[in-house]
């Protein structure tokens, strides 16, 4: 199994929005030039990707075990997990507003409202992906809630 | 060092040597910290269930490969890279 990090599936996001030389990667991704190069060679190790006149292209014909490893739910739990404590790390570590949590208690109605103010944020959000930018400008966001006892639940199982 | 010799030359290692031999090579290589941390581990590996250790292997790997994507390791890419650049 090949567990993708989010440095290979940001390099892979990049390259699939179009082909790019490696400067151009590192341009759209703001990563580390050496650690650019070490992500893209990984890749081209797998042939995920292919070189083209010293560009790289996102290679359209992988196999099926590619494919499933790339959709592997677990690696993909793992992947985001590493995203989301680095957001919460800025958040509890290094005093950064960016995120917020919060544990409130709601009654029924005020669960009504709040998802129908969520459903408004996720139409706003469905209406942004056809912005085009740099892969590096790209904004996480998280929403969402969930009870107390079934995530304690989960954690338990 | 005579038994090690003996070693590098094809002679049998028994367990409590390998045991041994891997016990001294650990103290020596890691802080008390670290051995703390793989004891932990192992107790972990030993109590958990398959699908929190799985967990705990797919983050172990991934952190792996961040180390080596930080490192230079790779010389090709990076030198045509700066090259260019």
């Amino acid at each position: 199994m090949y567990n993708f990090t989010i440095l290979e599936r940001m390099i892979l996001e990049s390259i699939r929005k179009s082909e790019k030389t490696i400067e151009q990667i590192q341009e759209d991704t703001a990563m580390e030039s050496h650690i650019c190069a070490n992500v893209v060679q990984s890749l081209l190790a797998k042939s995920l990707v292919s070189t083209k006149s010293n560009k790289f292209t996102l290679n359209k014909n992988l196999n099926a075990q590619i494919i499933e490893e790339l959709q592997n739910k677990k690696n993909q739990t793992v992947e985001m997990n590493a995203l989301v404590r680095e957001c919460i790390q800025g958040s509890l570590l290094r005093g950064e507003s960016t995120f917020q949590f919060m544990k409130v208690y709601m009654s029924e109605e005020e669960k009504k409202i709040l998802n129908a103010m969520l459903y408004n944020i996720e139409t706003f959000i469905d209406g942004l992906k056809k912005n085009k930018g740099k892969t590096k400008d790209e904004t996480f966001i998280f929403w969402g809630g969930d009870t107390y006892a079934k995530a304690v639940t989960h954690y338990l199982n | 060092m005579t038994r090690i010799f003996r070693l590098f030359n094809g002679s049998e290692m028994k367990m409590s040597e390998y045991e041994a031999f891997e016990k001294t090579i650990i103290q020596r290589t890691l802080s008390s910290g670290q051995i703390n941390l793989m004891i932990k581990i192992e107790d972990f590996l030993l109590k958990t269930n398959a699908k929190d250790a799985e967990f705990l292997q797919i983050e172990i790997e991934q952190q792996l490969k961040k180390i080596e994507f930080k490192s230079t390791r790779f010389a090709y890419l990076h030198e045509k890279s700066s090259v260019s650049n």
